[in-house]
């Protein structure tokens, strides 16, 4: 019996002291050692997806314009003295750049970059403005789908309602082609942007020019078939008073919180200026 | 000789049951010796000369071969354990003789086997068996002082008091004369008595209605014990349901909360508190050894189940109906645990076990620092950050400022924080999940004083262990403070998470002992329980003022809790019993104490900034323009109860005519005395500190406590409403007188008044809130006395049938703490729990049912209950402040009715087919109850009078909803075999929709989804029983809780009520086509992408437990 109970107690105290060394734990949160104020990245993305991973850690997907979205994403922390930022492509896996910051660096600027979904860019290329002509290409994202679109200058004559529901009552519209059956997923090459002359057909009413994207089979307006969500947010040149413009207008279709699309336009050649 | 049989178990088995195996070593391996000239086979003709002097015996066994040419076997291991030396001086002595002088006194014997002798080991002789039971009348009462007589050998015994008996016998078949005046005497045949083992045989003695008629019945052994079974079962004067140690054995429970709800009619809110016919915790009264059980949870009026193992226990009755004898009311019901007191026969267990849980064990476990002694349930000091006399620096002390414009100096904060301690301790860490242990060594001694009188002593100790370690992982949490929808309908990111890590060490000790005799009886019963119990909820996710977006709300927030509480529960009682004459005088004097220690409980919340390379988690510390605790602060939480408690009844039985009737007076008294003392001890920093926090680890944080640059500074920011007290007493006494009547045969009738004092005097009563501190709490408390009658009749038309009928008035009181102003944020509710004062509900029960009893341990029942509640108390989610999520207080509402139907059957399955004999020993069991109610609520407006003076009044809530805690449905089914080596048990409960926290509208009212939780067990013996194996397997199914709010999305408002004024929720709202009160998931809106469908506002998974344990019984 001394026996059974010297067994039973030496099997508790080999418990209890293989347990209670345990008493301290591994802290979960990492220690710092220190923050950089002046990280930032920029660049464009296009065809297919940018992973961003920081020491074998995905952080962050990058499709389209690639910017910092909080104002606390200039910020690198450092566990160690270095940190390794690499960008993959999200349908191959394969490293398209990579980039070591150190923690005694004052700034750590990724260079802005283009990605057309097949080759790695440091910038976006694009020609010098050729006189007082407006040049464009465009960029229809196939997300939004695969049909063929048309990028037009509608000239809209309108007045003022104020006691109708929508108060600005289009009384005539005028239709300038830019350019005709886009295809999503390619770069148009660039077009020339007419000058809209159009005259009033009605008095008391206004001119003003938009430009819109619509199906080219339907012709229906390209986004939930409505012109204000069709709308691009492009210059126009106007007659005798615009010094020439380029302008690589990228458009995404893209569905939003309350389930309605709408359309996400960038000017390539301000994310990338000279 | 019984020694050495405990000590040495295996050497009795090889002696006794291997003997030919010794033999055979005995002749290969050890001293064979062979006399070279056998001289006679008859040791009694042949003399020898001897000459011992002090020789071992196996000297004196050689000398002796040697001289008597005799050839001698021994078995050299055997010899050495006998001591005797031997001194033998003779000439002419003969061999036999001189064998059994060396033999004598010793464990040996000889044996003459052809031409040689074998020495070998005495066989052990044959330990007593026993008889004991409980002599009861054919109502149930015990009868004390009755006979017992074995027809056989003339010996006896009597009961004691308590009508129980043991008579120690040979092993054999007997038959027992059980007698008493004025019963019918009874024979029972056939009673076999086994080696060392108890029979147990309870008898119900028939009333001599025939005078002094000698008439003697007759029956087998098996008769006999299936009426005695009977009678305890159905002859109790109240509705009550039970379950007994030796079913508590044959499932997985650990510990009384998770046995309760296998009772019919009982369910468990998870697994700590009781729900009795759908009535909540507050309404059920725990009683441990007849004495009432504090609350262990400060703000809710409960007893925490899980404190007391199942090992220790005896019985759990659970009684339904009330009568004026039972000193505290209740509603729902009086949940009576007995541990072991005096055992029947000696006993002494060690048992050990393990269990993994599939959600815990080997995984990562997550917690704060821990103490070197938490495995032993004790604080190594590391824990102790709470020194007294703390500088309070409310308007005192601004960082801002200079020492000049300062009352209390930086130095001295400064000061103040050293003596604090550093933040070492805080900081989730993460540890490896260890499977639970438990061990439990029992010790029952009996000690019989008389051997032809009851005299009997007896004590039972036990000292258990128990290790737990668990993972309760949360996969939604959407209560109170949290985002309580998903900001997009289709995000599956969204949604708060997180795991509530339990690490409890539990050390039970218990020491019951008692004296019987005859006519008297005292037992002692205390029990000490330390429980080192430690929470820590780890929650991820968006709260409802900040739910998730794509820009800064992008990562959800941590929400941190850690609770270390430290509970000693100690209760000693001394009761007795003592008959005199036809006055039976029972009394019992009990003092309880609970501790509980909350020590270095600490909430912490941390922020999620998502910077250029990672999420960064930071501790945020508090401000001092806080009104509050802030996000970080570190708690001490001490509560303290004593209670006090008396009883003393008598009881006369006499005659009128044919008829027996018993008067029983008696009274009670309870005093509580409880204190509560919280310190709250934020940690912040100044408005303009530049303490880079992001840098420094949270551990490290008591290293920028030195104010000596005050600005750039953690401090520890004392305030007075966060660190008060709260004391109360109540006082409790009773009077009653009742009547028990045995009219005819087979009708009772118990009936009596109680009268019932009760007193609540709150002594201090601090606010723990800003808001609080000038707010106060109106007690409605207008009655120090109430009458309680009771009446309890029972018909049995026939001999297996009962038919039961009850009416008790009860008023349940007020918990000591329940008038408070205190609060508290309960990480798992996403609230605050406060209080807005509570007073007594008076109730009045109504009962019927029929029981029928068709075997042995069968059962078949039915029951009908209703009761009405005036002003029951609730828990509620309020929003005065109208902002959305409102905190749970607990309030009590205009009246509630409650009525249901319980049904319970258990049957043998011996009657499916008799050439199967284990189908006997196959129990199937099930109850089932079902139940409605109906609350009329009302929600308390306060209003200042244009004299200013503070009033209130109660708006009426014309449409009834279902009272707190309900369940209207809930079902328990099993199968057992009990073998006599194999056990199996499987077990299946149901219980549905339950109200988990009622309010005024829906969006309040939260409810537990169905939730069917299966078990199983096998169980094995081995040696003759002495060691027991188990597996446990619980919650089978992987069970989760699941709780649910019916979401705003779900109704819309009705046509027409736009403009109406004062309209409750059912003139305004209805239900939208394919959403009811219960669950519905819903679906997403495709066009707003919201969610439309109820809240699941919790979901907890609780893992499959897989435990082991081995039982040795020496």
């Amino acid at each position: 019996m001394i026996k059974t109970y010297k067994i039973f107690l030496a099997v508790i105290l080999t418990i209890f002291l293989f347990s209670s060394c345990e008493k301290d734990g591994t802290n979960i949160i990492p220690k710092i050692k220190a923050i950089n104020n002046e990280f930032s990245i920029s660049g464009f993305v296009l065809g297919d997806t940018i992973e961003q991973y920081f020491d074998g850690v995905k952080m962050r997907d990058y499709y389209g314009k690639v910017r910092m979205t909080t104002s606390q994403q200039n910020q690198l922390a450092f566990e160690k003295d270095e940190i390794n930022m690499e960008l993959k492509s999200k349908s191959t896996g394969k490293v398209l750049y990579q980039q070591k910051f150190n923690i005694n660096d004052k700034q750590n600027i990724v260079p802005g970059f283009y990605y057309d979904g097949i080759t790695f860019r440091k910038g976006y290329q694009y020609p010098d403005p050729q006189g007082d002509d407006y040049t464009a290409n465009f960029y229809v994202d196939k997300k939004g789908g695969s049909a063929p679109v048309d990028i037009n200058i509608e000239v809209l004559e309108y007045y003022y309602d104020a006691t109708k529901p929508d108060p600005l009552i289009v009384v005539n519209t005028t239709v300038i082609p830019i350019v005709e059956n886009v295809k999503p997923g390619e770069w148009t090459p660039y077009v020339k942007v007419q000058v809209p002359m159009v005259t009033q057909q009605q008095s008391g009413t206004e001119l003003y020019p938009i430009v819109v994207v619509r199906d080219s089979k339907t012709k229906d307006y390209y986004v939930n078939k409505s012109r204000d969500y069709s709308t691009i947010n492009m210059e126009i040149p106007y007659f005798g008073v615009s010094p020439g413009k380029v302008q690589s207008i990228n458009l995404n279709k893209i569905i939003g919180a309350d389930k309605n699309f709408f359309l996400q336009s960038y000017d390539l050649v301000q994310i990338f200026p000279r | 000789m019984q020694n050495v049989v405990q000590l040495r178990p295996y050497i009795l088995f090889i002696i006794m049951r291997c003997s030919f195996i010794i033999l055979a070593i005995q002749l290969t391996f050890s001293g064979i010796l062979l006399a070279s000239d056998v001289k006679s086979q008859n040791l009694d003709q042949v003399k020898v000369n001897l000459s011992l002097n002090k020789a071992t015996i196996q000297e004196s066994l050689l000398t002796l071969q040697r001289k008597s040419g005799i050839r001698i076997s021994f078995f050299d291991e055997l010899l050495q354990k006998e001591a005797k030396k031997i001194t033998l001086n003779s000439s002419n002595i003969t061999a036999g003789d001189a064998l059994r002088k060396i033999l004598s006194g010793t464990k040996l014997n000889y044996r003459l086997v052809k031409d040689f002798i074998i020495i070998d080991a005495k066989p052990i002789p044959a330990k007593p068996g026993r008889v004991s039971g409980k002599i009861t009348d054919d109502k149930g009462q015990a009868v004390p002082g009755a006979s017992v007589r074995v027809i056989e050998t003339g010996s006896g015994a009597m009961s004691a008091v308590d009508g129980t008996y043991v008579l120690n016998l040979p092993p054999g078949t007997y038959t027992l004369e059980f007698s008493f005046i004025s019963f019918q005497t009874q024979r029972v045949t056939g009673v076999v008595v086994t080696e060392d083992k108890s029979t147990p045989l309870d008898i119900a003695l028939k009333t001599d209605t025939k005078g002094l008629k000698d008439v003697v019945i007759t029956s087998g052994y098996k008769k006999a014990s299936v009426a005695g079974l009977y009678a305890q079962q159905k002859n109790t004067s109240n509705l009550s349901d039970g379950i007994s140690g030796d079913q508590i054995s044959a499932t997985p429970d650990k510990h009384v909360g998770e046995t309760l709800k296998r009772i019919t009619g009982v369910s468990t809110n998870e697994n700590r508190k009781v729900v009795i016919r759908g009535i909540a915790e507050r309404y059920n009264v725990s009683l441990l050894n007849g004495s009432t059980l504090p609350s262990t949870d400060v703000q809710e009026r409960d007893f925490e189940f899980n404190l007391i193992p199942t090992s220790l226990v005896e019985n759990i009755v659970v009684a339904k109906s009330i009568t004026a004898d039972m000193p505290y009311g209740f509603a729902g019901g009086l949940v009576q645990i007995t541990t072991k007191s005096v055992p029947e026969s000696n006993f002494l267990s060690v048992s050990a076990g393990t269990s993994f849980n599939s959600r815990t064990t080997g995984k990562e476990f997550l917690g704060y620092g821990r103490g070197k002694y938490d495995y032993l349930g004790f604080d190594d000091g590391t824990r102790d950050h709470f020194p007294k006399d703390l500088l309070n620096l409310v308007g005192k002390f601004d960082p801002t400022r200079s020492d000049e414009q300062n009352e209390i100096k930086a130095a001295q904060v400064g000061e103040q924080n050293k003596r604090i301690g550093g933040t070492e301790r805080l900081g989730a860490r993460r540890f490896d999940a260890l499977p639970s242990q438990n061990y439990q060594l029992s010790l029952g001694r009996t000690y019989a004083l008389s051997s032809t009188k009851e005299r009997r002593l007896g004590f039972v100790a036990s000292l258990s262990y128990r290790n737990t370690q668990t993972n309760d992982y949360v996969p939604n949490m959407r209560r109170g403070d949290w985002s309580h929808e998903p900001t997009r309908g289709d995000d599956p990111t969204d949604v708060n998470t997180g795991n509530i890590y339990g690490f409890n060490t539990t050390l039970g000790l218990l020491l019951n002992g008692g004296f019987k005799t005859e006519k008297h009886q005292i037992n002692t019963y205390n029990l000490y329980t330390r429980i080192f119990d430690n929470r820590f909820s780890r929650y991820t996710g968006w709260t409802f003022e900040n739910p998730k977006n794509d820009q800064d709300m992008k990562y959800g927030g941590i929400l941190e809790d850690d609770r270390p509480k430290f509970t000693d529960l100690l209760q000693n009682k001394v009761s007795g019993t003592h008959q005199l004459n036809s006055v039976k005088i029972e009394w019992g004097l009990a003092r309880t104490t609970l501790k509980s220690a909350e020590r270095d409980a600490i909430s912490a919340s941390m922020g999620a900034r998502e910077i250029g390379n990672t999420v960064l988690y930071v501790y945020q510390p508090g401000t001092v323009s806080d009104p509050g605790a802030g996000p970080l602060h570190r708690d001490e939480y001490l509560y303290r109860e004593n209670n006090l408690e008396a009883v003393v009844s008598a009881a006369y039985d006499f005659k009128l005519g044919k008829t027996s009737h018993t008067f029983k007076t008696g009274a009670n008294y309870l005093k509580k005395h409880a204190f509560y003392d919280w310190q709250v001890l934020p940690i912040v920093k100044g408005t303009n500190s530049t303490v880079p926090i992001e840098l420094i680890p949270i551990q490290d944080w008591g290293n920028y406590m030195s104010m000596e640059n005050p600005e750039n500074s953690l401090f520890y920011f004392k305030q007075d409403y966060t660190s008060n007290k709260f004391e109360a007493k109540s006082v409790n006494t009773g009077t009653f007188a009742m009547l028990d009547h045995k009219l005819l045969p087979g009708l009772r009738l118990v009936w009596g008044i109680r009268a019932e004092y009760f007193k609540l005097d709150t002594l201090i009563n601090s606010a723990s809130k800003l808001a609080d501190k000038n707010s106060r709490i109106f007690f409605a408390e207008d009655k120090d006395w109430y009458f309680l009658p009771s009446a309890n009749i029972t018909y049995s038309p026939l001999k297996d049938l009962n038919l039961r009928a009850s009416y008790a008035k009860a008023a349940v009181r007020p918990g000591l703490m329940e008038n408070s102003r205190f609060s508290r944020f309960n990480p798992n509710y996403g609230s605050v729990v406060r209080s807005n004062g509570v007073s007594s509900t008076i109730i009045d029960n109504y009962d019927a049912k029929i029981e029928l009893f068709p075997g042995a341990g069968e059962l078949l029942s039915v029951a009908y209950f209703y009761k009405y509640f005036d002003k029951p108390a609730e828990y509620y989610r309020l929003d005065n402040e109208n902002n959305g999520r409102g905190y749970i207080s607990i309030a009590n509402s205009d009246w509630a009715k409650v009525r249901g139907w319980e049904f319970e059957f258990r049957k043998s399955l011996g009657f499916v087919y008799d050439r199967l004999p284990f189908l006997k020993d196959v129990y199937i069991s099930g109850n089932l109850t079902l139940q409605k109610s109906e609350v009329r609520a009302r929600e308390v407006q306060y209003e200042t009078t244009p004299a200013g003076v503070d009033t209130m009044y109660y708006k009426y809530l014309k449409y009834p909803r279902a009272l707190y805690g309900q369940v209207p449905l809930l079902y328990n089914a099993g199968i057992r075999y009990s073998g006599k080596k194999l056990g199996l048990n499987l077990t299946y409960n149901h219980a549905g929709y339950k109200t988990f926290i009622t309010g005024i509208e829906p969006a309040y009212v939260e409810y537990e989804r169905p939730r069917s939780q299966m078990d199983a067990q096998i169980s094995y013996k081995f040696l003759k029983g002495k060691i027991e194996t188990k597996l446990n397997i619980s919650n089978l199914l992987d069970a989760p809780f699941r709780y649910f709010i019916n979401d705003p999305t779900t109704y819309e408002q009705k046509p027409g009520t736009e403009n109406g004024l004062g309209l409750e929720w059912n003139d305004k709202y209805a239900y939208k086509f394919g959403f009811t009160e219960k669950f519905e998931e819903g679906y997403v809106d495709p066009i707003t992408n919201r969610r439309v469908g109820d809240r699941e506002t919790s979901t907890r998974y609780v893992g499959r437990t897989f435990s082991f344990s081995i039982t040795y019984n020496f």
